[in-house]
Order: C-alpha cells, then structure tokens, then sequence
C-alpha cells in the first residue's frame, strides 16, 4: 500500500521486535506487525505421593524458556512472494535446530528455536497472513572444564607399564 | 616386591597392564575407574579377562581384590597421608601398588 508516497509493504512497523538467525543476524521473518510476544520462564517441580494423602516435593528443574509470539502481515496484491517468503522461513526454521535471536521490548532473547508454528484462517483474518509462533530456548549448558568429574569421559588409557617400587 | 601400575591423572578411565609375581606367573590385568559423583572412587577389575570384581571402592592400603588370584593383591596408597586416592594425585600422593607380598587372610 502506497501511503503519501511511501510503500508501506517495505517498512517494518514493529521496531521493537525482530526475529533474526543467531548465526548470519539476518532478519528471518519480516512481519508488518508482531501483535503481541509474549515471554514465559517456567519450571517443572518433581512431587510424589506419600502415605499421608499429600504429595511430597523434593526437586525442581528449570525448563527452557519460552516465547509466544503473533505476527501478522496484510495480503496485498503486490506482496504474495513476501507471504510465501514467510511461509517457507517457517517451515524451514521449524524443520531444524536453527539458532534464532528475538529482539523483544524486554530485550535480546538469544538462542531459541522456533518450535511450533501456526496458521489460522478465518473470516477475521480474511486479508492477513496471522502466524502463530512458539520459540522455545536452547541452554547453553557448562563448559566442560566446570563439568563434574563423574561425567567426565571415561580414557582408555591402553597397555600401561608397571615398574618396581622401593 | 612391589610394583608401581602407572595412572593418567583422569576422573574415568580403562587401562590394561602385564603382572609378574615372584614365581615368574604372567597375569593380564584390566582396571577401570570411576569416580562417583561423592568423590568416591571404584575399580573394576579383570584378571586373565575373567571379571573378578566389578565394584569395588578404592580406600587406602585397602585390598582391591577378594582373592588371591595375583598371588598378591592391587591396593590404592597414600603417600603423604591417609586419605583415599583422588585422581588429581594419580602417581604423586595415590599410588596403585601391586603388591607380591600381600596375603588375605
């Protein structure tokens, strides 16, 4: 759409919010608008049950975090390969481990992988594209130096020698 | 007599070593160790590829095999002190001794 003269198909309304590669930062879904992001940390607490009718708790791990976010972008007779171009980014980034860097409000959210996506069609959406979108985080766990011992790799040292001692 | 069986200085690991006794017996010895997530250290120990014993906690001056299948036995030793053998002292302060000398009971 052509707006004092402008083409608003090439501007990105949504500054706060991008969606990059982790590895190139090269934008990855280019949305008109991004409606709402959302962004959840969450842990899972271990329980079991006991004799005395109640659940005893004894561990907690953290899950990866995890962002829910809307985009839209608007049908327009001169953006089909934009709506295609969307539509196979998410394929493509959903059928792999692809880092992916979301740049939100709160700040930079780095290394998540888009885990679900959706599509919804119906008559309120008639004239966008409405995707649906679940990133969730990938940890970056110790590096192996802070590793404890016990997981260390086993060595297979060989044939070893043996030698008198006093 | 006792002899020295040389250690890298690693949490896990598997190595083999030749033993002569006194008589001149040749044994084909297989150790692994492991270090348990407490710090706790165990062997695992085949003699002439047969296991004889699977789990064992290493102690200081502590027999690692239940029998007398080495015509000795194979004990951790704390040099400095008495303290069990840690793999960061692997060779200084815990040596793995092959002792000809050594009898059970």
């Amino acid at each position: 759409m052509i707006i004092n003269g402008q083409d608003t198909s090439k501007i990105t309304y949504s500054t706060s919010y991008l969606i990059t590669d982790a590895k190139t930062n090269e934008i990855v879904l280019r949305f008109d608008t991004v409606e709402e992001c959302n962004f959840k940390g969450a842990s899972s607490v271990t329980s079991y049950p006991t004799e005395y009718g109640i659940e005893a708790t004894d561990y907690k791990y953290k899950n990866s975090d995890t962002i829910n976010a809307r985009g839209l972008i608007a049908r327009r007779s001169n953006n089909d390969s934009d709506v295609d171009l969307i539509r196979n980014q998410l394929k493509l980034y959903q059928s792999g481990m692809y880092a992916i860097n979301i740049q939100m409000k709160s700040g930079l959210k780095q290394n998540y992988t888009l885990e679900s996506f959706e599509i919804p069609e119906s008559l309120d959406n008639y004239s966008v594209l409405e995707v649906s979108m679940t990133f969730k985080e990938i940890p970056k766990f110790l590096q192996q130096q802070n590793r404890a011992p016990s997981n260390y790799d086993t060595v297979n040292t060989g044939i070893v020698q043996s030698g008198d001692i006093q | 007599m006792k002899q020295q069986i040389n250690l890298l200085q690693v949490p896990n690991q598997t190595l083999s070593c030749n033993l002569n006794d006194e008589k001149g017996n040749f044994f084909t010895v297989d150790i692994s160790l492991r270090t348990l997530p407490d710090g706790n250290l165990i062997a695992k120990i085949t003699v002439n590829n047969e296991v004889i014993v699977s789990s064992v906690m290493c102690c200081n001056k502590m027999p690692l095999l239940p029998t007398n299948i080495l015509n000795g036995n194979i004990y951790f030793t704390d040099t400095f002190f008495d303290t069990d053998p840690v793999y960061t002292g692997f060779n200084e302060q815990y040596l793995l001794i092959y002792d000809t000398e050594f009898r059970l009971g």
